[in-house]
């Protein structure tokens, strides 16, 4: 009876999540892989078997590699980018090595809490032409002229964006570290001091080790979130010019939701989610792989 | 103790949430007999209003047919300014047709595409679409979703510039256009030509020695945003392509008889390039916001401003009527050697409403009495006086208090023979590998022969 009733609660809680998961995130996924292998006809509801045919015509666009680059730039961004720096800017202000930490903390966060459409136009607008960092040079310069030709090079477009992801997303990280640098013991920390431990060795002997979980956790979080990253680039270049600023979403975007090629929209979708399943399991990997050395 | 503490909250959890739906159900329940009270509002006040104001109207016998409601999906961003006019065309309506009523749901860019995509998907059309003659609609006739308006048009077909009521697909009109519209125009500002010590160009040459000098004074020799990778193909190649190739090329290409690769049609992007090269269009205008164009050519950043028609809407009210006595619309100069109509720009059947498949009866008469009432004369008088938008509707335009800068849109249609807009006869992907190429030859990272032929092996 015992039994039955702890079941009964068990299933009372989780069949509501469960029910949802399969309905908003397995089904849909599925039905996409299956789609993938289809010339889906969205207006007839008609799909004929065409096999690896959208496949195949994403892998040889170059356009689709460009944009798999820069989905790539996007995660070496977050992973060796946000969240060090989170990490950085969290060890300093829990070891109170900066003053006004509270301050920095605040500012840091700050852009966290801004919808990321409205962050995407407002850097739009900033860096724009006629926006006000171009202007402020134009005056400086003398130039009327003056733009950030950066936008228009093929190779370095990505690096504004770079730039922006950095401004927007840190501030997260920070957070999350922050929440688990206070879950350390102090006494350890002082017990290293008073052995003579240099703040390099407490913090690469006592903090780093204890956040390991944290670290792989933050970097799944990050190597997902840039994967399906969509919303800032959308809003701030549309994947212009041409196609230098395109992510794989917007990618997809373009064949399913301009060009209403389902099938090819789909087939982008499945090699997104193979490629996050890919980059996680690295990245449990090396984390189960520092967490034995570390013991 | 700590298990029936559990059972507790669960059972408080599970009352909450029936508590909480029930009151949503009866909320649900008690605000729609008030929504109803909204709607049926604005039409008794226009009943107290008509016969004041409008006796005419009133006067004018409409046969009234049984209560139907016709669903619209409109496609209106309701902050605009034209969101006024749209209000006041569906009042006028409501006012003429009491026993229809109009459900109306507004959506604007690519959440209309987004919707309607979606609802034809589910096999659940709207009565009544706001459609584009070709491009982004063409999925919904190539699906046969759509009624072919000829049958319900009739003889009033001559009441309509011929332009407008040509066929879009298939031989059938798929909607009813509210106006033909010119997608490259030249607009110029002659009182900055004068202060700059330059007159109107009457050649391209003229046009490309004036580069210099416009950018040494600071400003863009010609304002064109291309940030949207559509404007350069829709505002400027299509018209370039008419002239260069000429308009027996584009029906050619269009039957499959000509080729992307063919030299025309090389040559046309070998001018775009040379565009960029020789400074007329400068390389900051690849990151220009399309909305930025009007207010920077209206405060004179430039002579020039290439655009569509539509812009007139947005240059004319930041213009005092007597400083749009100095803003003329014109083309691009001739191109030697062209093999085009000279002074020709890009015309297309503008937007209008459409009908779903399959209608039939009182339905069908109601959703036809919207479609020709909003391409027909009286909202076009609305849209005329409020948008300056010269109407697809034959009717004497002279009496009407409209913008000059209006009134030079008016005879810019008579100036202007027209050829077609490339994204209007070519969908897919060939139009999406143009667009981006456009932005790429301009900065130089193709060259016009690869671009025409990554173009074809798409077709």
């Amino acid at each position: 009876m015992e039994k039955y009733k702890k079941t009964l609660i068990y299933l009372v809680f989780v069949l509501p999540a469960l029910a949802v998961y399969l309905l908003i995130i397995a089904v849909p996924i599925i039905s996409s892989i299956g789609l993938s292998f289809t010339d889906y006809n969205i207006y007839k509801n008609t799909a004929i078997w065409t096999g690896f045919v959208n496949y195949i015509k994403i892998l040889t666009d170059p356009v689709f590699w460009f944009s798999m680059r820069n989905n790539l730039i996007v995660i070496l961004v977050s992973v060796f980018g946000q969240i060090p720096l989170g990490f950085g800017l969290a060890y300093l202000i829990y070891r109170k090595l900066v003053k006004r930490s509270g301050f920095f903390q605040a500012m840091v966060f700050l852009p966290t809490v801004i919808s990321t459409i409205i962050i995407g136009i407002l850097w739009s607008k900033m860096i724009s032409p006629i926006g006000v960092i171009p202007g402020i040079i134009q005056n400086i310069t003398n130039n009327p002229n003056y733009s950030f030709t950066i936008m228009n090079s093929k190779q370095l477009a990505m690096i504004p964006i770079g730039f922006v992801l950095l401004w927007m997303y840190t501030g997260t990280y920070l957070i999350i570290f922050m929440a688990n640098l206070q879950n350390i013991d102090p006494n350890i920390i002082e017990a290293a001091q008073i052995d003579g431990a240099t703040e390099g060795q407490i913090f690469r002997r006592i903090i780093v080790p204890q956040l390991y979980g944290v670290i792989a956790l933050t970097a799944i979080l990050a190597i997902s979130g840039s994967l399906r990253s969509f919303d800032l680039l959308f809003a701030m270049t549309g994947g212009g010019p041409a196609y230098y600023t395109n992510l794989l979403s917007i990618y997809m975007y373009k064949y399913a939701f301009v060009n209403y090629d389902y099938g090819v929209g789909s087939a982008v979708s499945t090699v997104m989610v193979m490629l996050s399943i890919i980059l996680v399991i690295i990245v449990r990997f090396v984390q189960r792989k520092l967490a034995a050395s570390g013991a | 103790m700590k298990k029936s503490l559990m059972w507790l909250l669960i059972m408080l959890l599970t009352l909450s949430m029936v508590a909480t739906f029930s009151l949503a159900g009866c909320k649900e329940e008690e605000a729609a007999p008030a929504e109803e009270e909204e709607e049926a509002a604005p039409a008794e006040e226009e009943e107290e209003v008509a016969p004041a104001e409008e006796e005419e109207a009133v006067e004018e016998e409409v046969e009234l047919g049984p209560e139907v409601e016709l669903i619209v999906l409109n496609y209106l961003d309701i902050t605009s300014p034209e969101a006024a006019a749209w209000d006041e065309t569906v009042e006028k309506f409501q006012a003429k047709y009491p026993n229809i009523t109009l459900t109306i749901e507004n959506s604007f860019d690519e959440a209309y595409h987004q919707k309607l995509a979606a609802l034809a998907a589910a096999g659940d059309l709207p009565d009544v679409m706001y459609l584009w003659p070709g491009g982004r609609s063409a999925e919904l006739y190539e699906n046969e979703l759509v009624e072919d308006l000829f049958p319900f048009l009739g003889a009033d077909k001559d009441n309509y510039a011929p332009a407008a009521v040509a066929p879009q697909w298939d031989g059938k009109l798929m909607e009813l256009p509210i106006a033909v519209t010119a997608t490259h125009v030249m607009y110029v500002n002659t009182a900055l030509l004068d202060d700059l010590g330059l007159s109107m160009p009457a050649t391209y040459d003229e046009l490309v020695a004036m580069a210099e000098p416009i950018t040494a004074a600071g400003l863009y020799p010609i304002i064109m945003p291309n940030k949207s990778a559509w404007v350069m193909q829709s505002c400027f190649f299509s018209a370039l392509v008419g002239r260069i190739a000429g308009q027996d090329w584009l029906d050619a290409l269009i039957a499959g008889e000509a080729s992307f690769t063919d030299q025309e049609f090389v040559d046309s992007l070998a001018f775009v390039k040379e565009l960029w090269d020789n400074g007329l269009l400068p390389p900051q205008s690849i990151q220009l916001e399309y909305g930025d164009g009007p207010n920077l050519f209206a405060t004179g950043r430039s002579p020039f401003m290439i655009d569509g028609d539509w812009r007139v809407g947005a240059v004319a009210p930041l213009l005092t009527a007597e400083e749009q006595a100095d803003f003329e619309l014109t083309v691009f100069p001739d191109i030697e050697g062209q093999a085009g109509p000279s002074g020709s720009t890009s015309t297309v059947a503008a937007t209008g409403f459409g009908m779903k498949k399959g209608l039939t009866g009182d339905k069908a008469d109601a959703a036809w009495k919207w479609i020709s009432f909003f391409a027909g004369p009286e909202a076009a008088a609305i849209r005329l006086i409020e948008q300056g938008m010269i109407p697809s509707y034959l009717m004497d335009i002279s009496g009407f208090d409209i913008d000059p800068l209006a009134v030079k849109r008016g005879a810019f249609y008579g100036e202007h023979p027209g050829t077609y807009v490339l994204d209007d006869k070519i969908t897919g992907d060939p139009i999406t590998i143009l667009n981006d190429g456009l932005q790429e030859l301009a900065l130089g990272n193709t060259t016009p022969e690869k671009l025409a032929a990554e173009m074809e092996a798409a077709r």
